[in-house]
């Protein structure tokens, strides 16, 4: 089920009612109805993969019982926990990376000569298995390091794991952080309830205004790189940039404001990356939820800084280039990991980034957001091949109008518009600080609903929807 | 998150929840009502100057409420082009009205014939079958504009519509074929011109096209050409392959909805298969052992005009000059095909229909229109005329009548020779030399009129001539003979 559906549109206000209602009278009955809502939400993808969702996470929830009694025992710990690794991780080998690292062992035997009959198997990727696997793994480990203690309330951890606010595309919560809102008692808050429902107006304003619509050039321009004029495939690369950060901040704005609905709070994965003075600093403003997972789960196991500039740098590669196999089982995002972990390692400190100031700190900023447009070529890319030709083609002319790849001049000088709006409202946001978003809900209320009537009514007369456009959220793949 | 542990948290929190509750239901209302409003306004509407469905349901909502509807006709393309409503109402002495739009589904064939008959009990009901295929889904198609869409917007019982939109859309696809501006807010950007265009409907709207208007659509006058008959010489060339496009169970299910709503209202049904030409379609034995065994046990009234297919009446003229897979019926097919049906009718469901040729109002409406003068003599109306009757003629054979009668802004001279004694005159002209008055000189005008399937009332073989020029006036018959 997507958020911008409308099956989501009918599903999240009976689950709202019921569970605020009927649901939230004891804490057990009512995680019992979120894990049921969860299914649910889930299984409109496809049913059969929830019992794998099951699986991985009762698993989970039995390791971490095993591994908490297992207190004096470090041989039988780190057992229960490779355990639990091999399992969460086999999992995504088996669905995700399988046919990749097949094809990739193939490849090198026929690069020497020796070739292979092999045929790639048919496997669909569980929708959201990179993230609930992940953030089921924040349990384990956490238990193992002593952070957490297992609950023994079964349906808790379950509706922790299947939340599906944030189920099929994060943000990844940390267990210590998420699971105890399981185990309170909620009480109705109308203020949070308001500022949930506002969170996934600006989220569907976000994507049906400006990412799905950016959407439809980028994918005109992709879809035949060679006919595309050299400016239409800078803007299609440099559009990508914003379509995927107006996409996935969208999603994750739904899903903070959806939890916020049902009295949860997520953490916020998203802050105004496009300011970012290094790159560096851009990581803990981009998807923090996994950046944050990888510094604390990899980087600083492989030792993080500690050991010197060199094991830094190889440290800080490992990390990217796990970053970018966990996007995507193709050498294009490794690639794209790898890349980006070269700009942190080179640039932030070739040009000492991250001490720039006053106007210096807009030309920085403009550095890494065109880098990071760069680096996009290949995450959005279909193949290796297509990305090597969008290089090919990148500096070329020809006549090939800009718009002829499905928006025309009006939507195109629109879709501008609209990203230089945002991101002059991320800049005031970012001077003046979150409170000003606070201040807006003391603002006299006529104001605030004729802001309201204009988002909601602006998503409905002027976004990008209807069945000939694909609105699936981009990290839906993941 | 707080816990709550006393009473009065509780009734707090629920007063907080139903004020939640108000404002957002307000606002709902306030945002519903903006669009219902620039939906009936029409804002948004599609070009509706070049929508048949919207037209061919308008007219039914309105011919209904004058006088009566004896046969509707449900299903696709194929019907629409494949059936001349005219000359089935003239040759069955009734009106029938078909309500077919492009890639219409049995589940919305069900959904139109209720419709239908919710505004006006027919006696029979005709439903097509190549609607058993699913040809064409109904998705959304870019622009907003597709046909299907069109059907359900056109069709105004809301209760039905609200029992129709989940069997026939996808649920993200709700909103669209309820609201024209939803469906297609993309005029914005897009499709300026056109919302230009509808304001400026608003202010002066379209008059209405004169005429009798039973849901016809005329989309080819010319059949198979020479040329493309060549194509199916081709070896192993399928240019339609049934095996490909079987019927599927929810096609089926609807099949034997419809049947039991006709059973439910009492209506006749009859399923009619209308053809493509012979060499255009494969393995249709499989697909019509299928549709026999979907209604084996309700002993319906099945008419098949693909198999046994006639070669003598469904020649290439028949159809749409293509060997692209959905071949459609040609306007000379579509009359072929309305006689085939109307016989069909007259012989298998005899009493069912009133005889409205008695009828005034009836006879007004179609009098002069696209098949009457072929079934029944004109009358004294200043411009036709009767220039033979009952003569025994042409070796023996009688002649019940030659008319000069009025068609389509021309003139057309008709000869109905009588089957009785006859031989088989199908294909075969006859040739009727006459004094006639040209601009005002007397000059004998010889008029060849052809006897084919497109005019086959039953009773008499029909010879009908191409258009003539209006100024003719025909003094006397000095001769006629058969070629």
């Amino acid at each position: 089920m997507l958020f911008n559906s409308f099956d989501f549109a009918i599903f999240m206000p009976i689950v709202y009612i019921l569970y605020w209602l009927v649901f939230n009278r004891n804490i057990t009955l009512r995680n019992a109805f979120l894990l049921l809502a969860s299914y649910i939400f889930y299984g409109f993808w496809d049913w059969r993969f929830v019992s794998l969702l099951l699986f991985s996470s009762l698993t989970d929830f039995i390791l971490g019982l095993q591994l908490f009694k297992a207190d004096d025992q470090p041989r039988k710990q780190k057992l229960l926990l490779y355990t639990s690794l091999a399992i969460n991780l086999g999992i995504l080998g088996i669905f995700k990376y399988y046919n990749f690292f097949v094809e990739s062992f193939v490849s090198t035997f026929t690069l020497f000569g020796r070739e292979l009959n092999y045929e790639p198997l048919k496997i669909i990727l569980p929708v959201g298995v990179s993230f609930y696997t992940f953030q089921s793994l924040t349990y384990i480990i956490g238990i193992y390091q002593r952070k957490i203690k297992p609950t023994n309330k079964i349906i808790d951890f379950l509706a922790y794991v299947s939340f599906f606010p944030q189920l099929v595309a994060g943000p990844i919560e940390r267990a210590q952080h998420f699971l105890p809102q399981f185990h309170e008692k909620k009480i109705f808050n109308y203020h949070e309830a308001r500022s949930g429902l506002l969170l996934i107006a600006f989220g569907l304003f976000k994507k049906l205004l400006i990412a799905d619509r950016l959407a439809i050039f980028i994918d005109g321009t992709y879809a035949d790189i060679p006919g595309a004029s050299g400016i239409s495939l800078i803007y299609a690369t440099l559009f990508f940039a914003f379509q995927l950060y107006f996409d996935f901040s969208a999603y994750s704005d739904i899903a903070i404001g959806t939890a916020r609905l049902l009295g949860f709070e997520l953490l916020i994965n998203f802050r105004r990356p496009y300011l970012s003075r290094s790159f560096s600093e851009f990581w803990t403003r981009w998807h923090i939820s996994l950046s944050s997972w990888f510094r604390d789960y990899v980087y600083f196991p492989l030792g993080g800084n500690r050991k010197g500039v060199s094991r830094t740098a190889i440290n800080i590669m490992i990390v990217f280039m796990l970053s970018g196999l966990w996007h995507g089982a193709s050498w294009n995002f490794v690639i794209w990991g790898t890349l980006n972990g070269l700009f942190l390692v080179i640039f932030d400190k070739l040009f000492k980034l991250e001490k720039t100031t006053g106007y210096k700190r807009i030309f920085a900023s403009l550095f890494v957001v065109l880098s990071w447009s760069f680096s996009l070529i290949f995450f959005r890319a279909h193949s290796f091949a297509d990305a090597l030709s969008v290089f090919q083609h990148i500096g070329f002319t020809n006549s090939e109008s800009l718009y002829n790849f499905g928006l025309n001049s009006m939507e195109f000088n629109f879709v501008i518009y609209m990203i230089l709006g945002i991101m002059a409202y991320e800049l005031i946001i970012e001077k003046v600080g979150e409170k000003l978003q606070e201040q807006f809900y003391t603002t006299k209320s006529f104001l605030r609903w004729s802001l309201y009537l204009a988002l909601v009514l602006s998503i409905i007369y002027l976004g990008s929807y209807g069945s000939a456009n694909d609105n699936t959220f981009i990290y839906f793949q993941f | 998150m707080a816990s709550i542990n006393k009473p009065q948290d509780k009734q707090k929190a629920i007063k907080t929840i139903n004020h939640l509750f108000f404002n957002v239901i307000g606002f709902s209302i306030i945002i519903i009502a903006v669009v219902l409003f620039t939906d009936s306004k029409g804002y948004f509407n599609p070009d509706y100057s070049n929508d048949h469905t919207r037209r061919k349901w308008n007219a039914y909502y309105k011919f209904t409420k004058a006088q009566p509807v004896d046969v509707v006709l449900v299903g696709n393309s194929h019907l629409y082009t494949g059936i001349s409503p005219e000359n089935l109402s003239n040759a069955l002495g009734a009106s029938c009205f078909i309500l077919a739009s492009p890639g219409t589904t049995l589940t919305d064939a069900y959904f139109c014939l209720k419709e239908a008959i919710r505004v006006y009990k027919p006696k029979i009901a005709v439903v097509e079958t190549f609607s058993m295929n699913d040809y064409d889904s109904y998705k959304l198609k870019a622009g907003g504009l597709s046909d299907q869409y069109k059907s359900f917007s056109a069709r105004r019982n809301i209760g039905q519509k609200l029992a129709a939109t989940p069997l026939l859309f996808k649920s993200d696809n709700y909103l669209s074929a309820w609201s024209n501006t939803i469906r297609n807010h993309n005029f914005t950007f897009n499709d300026t011109v056109q919302i230009n265009k509808n304001i400026q409907l608003i202010k002066s709207p379209e008059p209405e096209k004169p005429g009798l208007y039973l849901g016809r659509y005329i989309r080819f006058n010319s059949g198979i050409e020479d040329s493309t008959l060549l194509k199916y010489n081709k070896p192993g060339f399928k240019a339609y392959n049934y095996s490909k496009h079987p019927a599927s169970e929810e096609a089926k299910k609807y099949l034997q909805k419809t049947i039991k709503l006709c059973k439910d209202n009492n209506i006749k049904l009859v399923l009619l298969t209308l053809p493509m030409y012979y060499r255009h379609v494969h393995n249709y034995d499989a697909y019509k052992k299928d549709l026999l065994s979907t209604i084996n046990d309700t002993q319906q009234k099945w008419l098949d005009l693909q198999l046994p297919y006639d070669t003598t009446a469904f020649t290439p003229a028949c159809f749409e000059n293509t060997v692209w897979e959905n071949q459609h019926m040609t306007s000379y097919g579509s009359r072929v095909a309305a006689y085939k049906l109307a016989n069909y009718i007259k012989s298998n469901l005899a009493g069912t229909l009133p005889d409205r040729y008695q009828d005034i109002g009836w006879k007004q409406l179609f009098y002069a229109s696209d098949g009457y003068f072929e079934n029944y003599p004109p009358e004294k109306d200043g411009v036709s005329q009767v220039l033979v009757k009952n003569v025994e003629a042409l070796n023996g054979m009688h002649l019940n009548e030659i008319s000069f009668v009025p068609y389509d802004g021309a003139k057309k001279l008709i000869v109905k020779i009588d089957k009785k004694n006859s031989a088989f005159l199908y294909g075969k002209s006859v040739k009727v030399l006459t004094q006639s008055v040209v601009n005002g000189q007397n000059v004998m005008v010889e008029i060849l009129a052809k006897c084919s399937f497109a005019y086959d009332p039953g009773q008499h073989y029909v010879f009908s001539s191409e258009k003539l020029n209006p100024a003719l006036a025909i003094q006397r018959i000095a001769n006629i003979s058969l070629l």
